[in-house]
């Protein structure tokens, strides 16, 4: 049995692509019979940038799977997943994107019902817009039928929470800084930062669903009744920020004024 | 005085920080001593708008009133205006390694 959740298995999934085109300067998913989107939506990059080097899976339903989902042309919402949703960097654009989030919503039992979704993915977008800077930020839904969740990730690759922190002066060790903007320490204001503590509370204790965030070198896994801080080596670490939360199916509808503070 | 619909200002989701800004930059606040702003039609907003709504609003010399607020959309302001507290939700603990195998 792994000794890591099953979200962070994913993101370490991802890291061990990584480190190996880093090694080679070949991506090479060749042997990839399954992918989850926390895998993904980070692995979307270096694909995209590296397609002369890309190696494909040799499965062709995966393979076909990877080329729909990161294709920013796609509108295909008929099946399981979403394409990959692209933020514009400046906000005053951002209007439509989010409206094509929203529609990743169609059944209204998922994600805890029409306001639980919108809310979350207002602030978790507003938290990219205000902090970090970004040139490139992603948002991908998929749902998972069979396995009865729906995963939802959230990726940027500006300024990480850590450096945000550093910023200001404060030097707490990556999994520390993260813990403290989860618990809601705004570096802008002291009357700030219940964005992304109101949606970890929604998340967890609204929708019993598991949260998992990695920042810089450091990253939070957590639920409703426990969570672990993890310390990532140079190569494990992330060059932005991703945020991956996996949903129970049909969730009954929540009231978001039950966990909003 | 004059109105000003904010969902064709803004969206009937209001999201984003940043959409606020704009909102307060129309030339209505510069020529206008009263300001109504229509909220029919907003179906969500999020705590982050409500509190640099509220923000911006202190900070005009203008009159600023709300019409047709959804019940809803009343309900986060009044969050956004008593909240001060932030019980801990993520205790401290050692970190875990993550790495790659050499």
């Amino acid at each position: 049995m792994s000794e890591y959740p099953d979200l962070v298995e994913q993101y370490i999934e991802y890291v061990n692509y990584k480190s190996e085109f880093e090694k080679t300067g070949k991506i090479d998913l060749s042997s990839m019979e399954f992918v989850y989107a926390t895998t993904l939506l980070p692995l979307s990059g270096i694909i995209l940038k590296n397609k002369q080097t890309y190696i494909p899976p040799e499965s062709y339903e995966v393979k076909n799977y990877i080329n729909t989902v990161i294709d920013p042309t796609s509108s295909n919402i008929e099946h399981t997943y979403t394409p990959i949703v692209t933020l514009p960097e400046n906000s005053e654009d951002a209007d439509e994107p989010l409206k094509k989030i929203f529609e990743m919503q169609r059944n209204p039992q998922d994600f805890g019902g029409i306001s639980a979704f919108k809310y979350v993915v207002s602030e978790l977008v507003d938290n990219i817009y205000q902090h970090s800077r970004f040139s490139r930020a992603l948002i991908m839904g998929q749902r998972y039928d069979n396995l009865g969740f729906i995963d939802l990730i959230f990726y940027d690759n500006g300024i990480t929470i850590p450096q945000t922190f550093k910023e200001k002066g404060l030097n707490h060790e990556a999994s520390d800084a993260i813990r403290e903007a989860l618990n809601g320490v705004s570096t802008k204001d002291n009357n700030r930062g219940f964005g992304l503590r109101t949606c970890l509370k929604l998340f967890t204790q609204g929708l019993n669903s598991k949260f998992f965030i990695v920042s810089g070198n450091g990253a939070v896994h957590t639920n409703k009744t426990e969570n672990n801080l993890y310390r990532l080596t140079e190569v494990a670490g992330l060059n932005g920020t991703l945020i991956s939360v996996r949903i129970p199916k049909n969730t009954p509808e929540v009231d978001i004024y039950d966990y909003v503070e | 005085m004059v109105t000003l619909n904010l969902k064709d200002r803004a969206s009937e989701d209001l999201s984003l920080r940043n959409m606020v800004s704009n909102i307060f930059k129309a030339e209505e606040f510069q020529n206008s001593n009263e300001v109504l702003i229509d909220f029919t039609g907003i179906k969500s907003i999020s705590r982050s708008f409500a509190h640099e709504y509220l923000q911006n609003k202190t900070k005009q010399e203008c009159t600023v009133h709300e019409v047709n607020v959804p019940s809803n959309i009343q309900k986060m302001f009044e969050i956004v205006e008593r909240t001060k507290m932030k019980p801990e939700l993520v205790r401290n603990n050692e970190p875990l390694e993550i790495g790659v195998p050499q």
